[in-house]
């Protein structure tokens, strides 16, 4: 049964073409055209070459790192709530609840939002590695190779880090939708918490290296930082704590997705 | 006998303190499987309330309601049921095929016939239109064939013709009672239009204020002729016992192919006949009797 929620959600979200294209393929796009705008301004409005070397693997990195900014949030976000707010919009849950169990209606919601999810980071990835091939032609900058040895454990830790954030934010963004049936809502107030995460962790400065696992609990954009290899990782030195930052990754998913689900099952569905 | 919906002291009330609403109270009724049964109140009876209560969208205050003999709720129950509460509303970037499809794929229903039903509810033309466009006939009309795509054993159907046109309003009951007579389906439906009731149910439920009022067969009801024409002494003498006065009206309690011979008669004695109508006059009492009561 929870198979056959799920391929009716996907079924559902991808003929949903504004979710689609608004929620997970304009980070994607995004990505490459943020590149190709900064190449084209360095070369011929500022005419100073970009630093370094065009290294793709370093340019998918970065580009999956970009999961941690509010803004790319927004996009995820929208994406979110097309998937969790659409059936009280639409006052469509009367159709569905007597077809499956509440519980797989919504575990297929927060299978499809993972799947879509991991589909966009692809995406960006892509988008990212176009924009320094692009980068590459209109400098006539040589490549880097890529080493692979380094290169695979940054990427893996780096998907996995920006998956995560993003199902935490989704499923902040999924309780809202089932408490206040408003995708406005959810997408808004998620938001607000997003950048209220990114000022208290300005002004709280923990410490970025070794950060302390009270931080990393508090703060699931630490923890994705630290899993990531922190903002240090780019001067050569990892921050400690991935391990720990992942455990509290997937704790704050199973918190706000239990508590989706919970008052998901317990709703009354008067009127959607 | 087997049900295929039972109330057992059912109540339920929306909000809490002095402005809680009691939509149901201590509601007790036994639906019997087969045929198709009424559901009649006016509007804030309690109708829908039963309906969402069975589907397990809502939860009871008090007492238990009953759905193919499992709790409301239970996923094997719902399974082998359709339902269409109120105007039902869907995902406008699907179009109806595609709407069919993501419905019974949820249902897990094993290659449904989506073509079928479609045209057996007159939207075959519109298969492949995005539902945004779709007029409240239209939509009733999906509606109901969301009900039906997994042939299901009993059918709850809440003003299932509400916003269609009179040819449309003809042809589903035309199907609801198809629906009874060749799938064997049980159909529940709840509609605020007598005659509906009276040309498709077997059985009636009056619910007022949250309570069931009474149940009737409607074997046992007949229609009458309503005859407004002057004198009325003469209407009435004509008709003897079977006659009876309704205002300025007489009802006549005859079979339809006397009704030639009738009004012949009338014109006969010299009575002018303004209108003669057939109505479904126990009915009608019967609803005023049972939900003014």
């Amino acid at each position: 049964m929870l198979l056959d929620a799920l391929k009716a959600e996907q079924f559902r979200l991808w003929r949903d073409r504004g979710a689609v294209i608004f929620g997970f393929a304009v980070p994607g796009v995004g990505v490459l055209l943020l590149g190709l705008i900064a190449t084209l301004f360095m070369k011929l409005v500022a005419k100073v070459p970009i630093p370094g070397h065009v290294n793709l693997g370093s340019d998918l990195v970065g580009a999956l790192s970009g999961t941690g900014s509010p803004i790319t949030q927004i996009f995820f976000l929208i994406g979110a709530a097309a998937i969790f707010g659409t059936d009280y919009r639409w006052e469509t849950w009367r159709l569905q609840t007597p077809r499956n169990s509440r519980l797989n209606l919504m575990l297929a919601k927060f299978a499809a939002y993972g799947a879509a999810t991991a589909l966009a980071l692809v995406g960006m990835g892509i988008g990212g590695v176009l924009s320094g091939l692009a980068r590459a032609v209109i400098e006539a900058e040589p490549m880097d190779a890529i080493n692979f040895a380094a290169f695979a454990p940054a990427f893996l830790r780096a998907f996995a880090a920006g998956w995560l954030e993003l199902m935490v934010a989704g499923s902040v963004a999924a309780l809202l939708a089932v408490l206040t049936r408003t995708n406005v809502a959810a997408i808004i107030v998620t938001l607000l918490l997003a950048f209220t995460q990114a000022i208290i962790m300005g002004i709280a400065r923990p410490d970025p290296v070794n950060p302390p696992w009270d931080a990393l609990l508090t703060f699931p954009g630490l923890s994705a930082q630290v899993l990531r290899g922190g903002p240090v990782g780019i001067g050569g030195v990892t921050a400690h704590g991935a391990e720990q930052a992942t455990v509290f990754l997937l704790l704050w998913l199973a918190v706000f997705a239990g508590l989706t689900i919970f008052l998901f099952q317990r709703q009354e569905l008067t009127r959607e | 006998m087997s049900f295929a919906l039972q109330a057992i002291g059912l109540s339920k009330t929306f909000g809490s303190g002095a402005g809680g609403v009691k939509a149901l109270d201590d509601f007790s009724l036994d639906i019997p499987r087969g045929g198709v049964f009424g559901v009649l109140g006016p509007n804030g009876a309690g109708k829908s309330t039963l309906f969402r209560l069975a589907l397990g969208l809502i939860k009871p205050t008090g007492g238990e309601v009953r759905l193919l003999e499992q709790p409301a709720g239970d996923p094997r129950a719902l399974r082998r049921i359709g339902s269409m509460i109120e105007t039902p509303r869907f995902h406008p970037y699907l179009t109806a095929r595609e709407t069919l499809v993501m419905l019974s794929t949820q249902s897990g229903a094993a290659s449904p016939d989506i073509a079928g039903w479609l045209a057996r509810v007159g939207i075959a033309d519109a298969a492949d239109r995005k539902t945004k466009g779709f007029s409240v006939g239209m939509k009733q009309r999906l509606g109901l064939a969301a009900a039906l795509i997994t042939r299901p054993e009993v059918v709850i159907l809440d003003e299932p013709t509400s916003g269609m046109d009179p040819s449309g309003i003809l042809e589903i009951r035309a199907l609801i009672r198809e629906l009874a007579d060749r799938d064997g389906v049980t159909v529940i439906l709840a509609s605020h239009q007598l005659d509906e009731v009276q040309r498709v149910c077997n059985r009636v439920a009056f619910l007022a204020k949250g309570k069931l009022t009474a149940v009737e067969d409607l074997s046992q009801t007949e229609e009458k002729l309503r005859i407004l024409a002057t004198p009325q002494a003469a209407v009435l003498d004509i008709l003897g016992k079977r006659g009876t006065a309704d205002g300025e009206a007489v009802l006549a309690a005859i079979a339809r192919p006397e009704a030639p011979d009738l009004i012949r008669a009338l014109a006969t004695r010299g009575v002018d006949v303004v209108e003669a109508r057939w109505v479904g006059g126990d009915l009608e009492r019967a609803y005023l009797f049972h939900t003014r009561s």
